[in-house]
């Protein structure tokens, strides 16, 4: 069993993996960079997709990459014969899945992928402070847990018989969030408890069992990232990327 | 040596109702003295100040829990009161109750390098006493896991490795075995016995004291945040279990729950059959759970009507989902269960069994007592839930907040909704973990009401007491038959 090698590699750095996550919705969602930096509006989806199967994460991979391409589809085939209200529909449906998804994609790549330990040490690198760092961390522990939490609750609120339909149907909302929000605090604070007793506040310089050099693919996905950013500064200079490229 | 000269300790009131309906659990005039290397065992009723004990030692009172400290704590000379927890951390290694909310970590790896990468240590070092640990606790197949997918008893065999890694001279341990079941907690016991041969200092808060007994070099006894009594080694020897349910303590010799005799049904019983019963997770996205893949797979079980009937298992594996599927909740269950003669179909279970969880939390949803045995009343009716109320002795408390209750209230609040749902069959998950030896009986005592309303009750349980105080039938169910 024992492969004298601990910790998972993750196939990217923290670094990288945070780079994506800012630059994705800027381009996909923010629109920067507009008609010139449309090739990388392409690109982008394709990388979250390539990286959730890298990471074995079928199911979110093929459910995403299956609504993309429905709507591509959809958006081609109907754009040109509709108008009206289904145009604006469509318009609305398309320029989510087109854009919000992809986002969507690449942090369940992160969260799945990440050991709190390693983003801890890629946001040390980038001389992030403590104050911010520790409690996003906590995330990576938290949606788990919550999951977990609104799992065994649904159980208890099915076997009370509070479905819908019933008498007691009106409180549906509010019986859920209660227990949730009460099981997650009192959570939060033994968590907090038990990490400050395994040496959380430590002024000293934290090490880390997990691998987080750079390697040739996070110097690619940061050079992808480098050239939407360029594309989009020189955009704004009035160098546009389309001209360059026919000229 | 750790030294506790005159401490004491109230935490403050904002510090929420809990700490309030936890019977505070504060500290007065508290003189201690620990000798390196001993193994001492904190017990008393809930609420009793033991773990406001160990919160004062590992430095989390008052660096994280705030109140009104007296007195001085004092480990090796030091006073612990002056040092940053980082520091306590080094020497002092705590596992805690509940097994879902120590570990800072998603996988067991990272949770078992936690403390040193913390502390700064070398990773080629961190690597090496990881290993060790591994090998020495013999949890080689649990590395590289994903912390949601084990069970309570593997968590806690990873709470203590990942404070072994850092090998620590005093070694605290809060009711590691609140949430485990027999078999674990045997685990549990050899890793402890390790800790206890290599001379470290062990302190234990517990109300199990059977499966660490004949180990412990000392017993203090608290009650109302002070010692009461303070037992050696060979005063310990005399105390029979009669003596320890006097002084309010669980027993101190509890045979496995599988081999207490109780018939699992008589020729009388009017029972109910599960002829099958068969449950697999769906394995991935693409593979349904095929036959031969079980988690649950039970042919020819009884259970008798109208009788307290426990179920034990040698291993914990399955139980709850067992539970889940016999109420009704899972869907994917097949099943084939006899009831006077005429099948007992999901959708009628589902309306039939009331069900007590583990985590009554989990249960209870509305904002006040009342209210919660309201809403589980076929129709509203103040009267008969005031009714209800006062046999569960919650009737004083029915506008409070249920989750300013404190534990025993939680569970016999969920009691009193399952009386209020008028259900015939009652299931309890594992109701007296983590109790004190008065409640345990208290929830005995609801048990044999429960049953003379004419309700069948069905405990999961490993509580060898408990089955011996209160249940008339038992059946070993192993998850496979």
């Amino acid at each position: 069993m024992l492969k004298g090698d601990y910790g998972k590699k993750s196939f990217i750095n923290p670094i990288t993996k945070l780079m994506l996550l800012v630059t994705l919705p800027a381009f996909l969602m923010g629109g920067l960079g507009g008609k010139d930096a449309e090739i990388f509006t392409l690109i982008f989806p394709l990388v979250s997709l390539f990286l959730l199967f890298i990471s074995k994460n079928f199911k979110a991979g093929i459910i995403g990459l299956l609504a993309y391409i429905a709507v591509i589809i959809a958006w081609s085939a109907l754009s040109s014969g509709s108008d009206g209200v289904l145009h604006i529909m469509l318009f609305i449906v398309a320029g989510i899945v087109t854009g919000l998804l992809p986002c969507a994609l690449m942090s369940i790549y992160v969260i799945s992928s990440t050991t709190a330990s390693e983003f801890i040490t890629g946001m040390k690198k980038l001389f992030i402070p403590d104050a911010i760092t520790i409690p996003m961390s906590v995330i990576f522990r938290f949606f788990p847990t919550v999951k977990e939490e609104v799992h065994a609750i649904n159980k208890a609120m099915k076997m009370r018989g509070v479905r819908f339909g019933g008498r007691k149907s009106a409180g549906i909302l509010e019986y859920r969030l209660i227990p949730v929000l009460m099981c997650s605090l009192k959570i939060g604070d033994e968590l907090s408890a038990a990490a400050l007793t395994r040496g959380l506040d430590s002024p000293r310089k934290r090490t880390n069992v997990c691998d987080t050099r750079f390697r040739i693919q996070d110097i690619l996905l940061l050079l992808l990232c480098l050239c939407a950013y360029l594309v989009w500064v020189l955009s704004l200079f009035g160098i546009h990327f389309g001209e360059v490229v026919k000229l | 040596m750790i030294e506790l000269n005159n401490v004491g300790f109230t935490y403050l009131s904002e510090n929420s109702d809990e700490s309030s309906a936890e019977l505070n659990g504060s500290l007065s005039n508290i003189n201690l003295i620990i000798e390196k290397g001993s193994f001492v065992l904190l017990t008393g009723p809930s609420g009793c100040g033991k773990s406001t004990l160990l919160r004062l030692i590992n430095g989390l009172i008052p660096h994280y829990y705030s109140g009104k400290l007296e007195g001085e704590v004092m480990i090796d000379g030091e006073p612990v009161n002056d040092k940053p927890l980082c520091e306590s951390a080094e020497k002092i290694g705590t596992v805690f109750q509940n097994p879902r909310s120590q570990f800072f970590n998603v996988d067991t790896t990272s949770e078992l390098a936690f403390l040193s990468e913390n502390l700064g240590i070398e990773p080629e070092t961190i690597k090496s006493r990881i290993k060790q640990t591994a090998e020495s606790f013999g949890i080689n197949n649990l590395m590289n896991r994903s912390i949601f997918h084990l069970s309570d008893g593997e968590k806690q065999k990873i709470a203590c490795a990942s404070i072994e890694v850092g090998k620590p001279e005093i070694i605290l341990l809060d009711e590691p075995s609140a949430n485990l079941d027999y078999h674990a907690t045997m685990q549990l016991r050899q890793l402890i016995a390790q800790w206890v041969r290599q001379g470290r200092t062990v302190i234990a808060a517990e109300h199990r004291l059977f499966y660490l007994w004949d180990m412990i070099d000392r017993v203090v006894l608290m009650n109302d945040g002070k010692i009461i009594k303070d037992y050696n080694k060979n005063e310990l020897n005399k105390l029979s279990d009669n003596d320890l349910s006097k002084l309010g303590l669980r027993s101190a010799h509890s045979p496995a729950p599988t081999e207490i005799e109780l018939p699992a049904v008589t020729t009388d019983d009017k029972m109910l059959t599960i002829k099958s019963l068969q449950f697999g997770y769906k394995q991935g996205f693409f593979t349904r759970s095929k036959a031969g893949n079980y988690i649950i797979d039970i042919h020819n079980m009884k259970l008798a009507l109208g009788k307290i009937t426990a179920i034990t298992a040698a291993n914990g594996e399955g139980k709850t989902t067992f539970l889940n599927c016999l109420c009704g909740l899972e869907r994917r269950s097949k099943d084939d269960i006899i009831i006077d003669g005429a099948p007992f179909k999901r959708r009628n279970r589902l309306n039939s069994f009331f069900m007590v969880m583990q985590d009554t939390n989990h249960q209870l949803f509305t904002d006040s007592v009342l209210e919660e045995v309201m809403i589980s009343l076929p129709e509203p009716n103040e009267d008969k839930a005031l009714k209800i109320l006062e046999s569960v002795d919650l009737v004083c408390y029915k506008e409070r907040h249920p989750m300013a209750l404190s534990g025993g209230q939680k569970q016999r609040l969920a009691i009193a909704c399952a009386v209020a749902s008028e259900r015939d069959y009652i299931l309890f998950d594992e109701p007296t973990s983590g109790l004190d030896y008065g409640h345990m009986k208290e929830i005995a005592t609801l048990m044999r009401q429960l049953r003379d309303l004419g309700k069948t009750v069905v405990i999961v349980t490993h509580d060898s007491e408990f089955i011996e105080d209160c249940c008339e039938r038992k059946v070993n169910f192993a998850s496979r038959s």
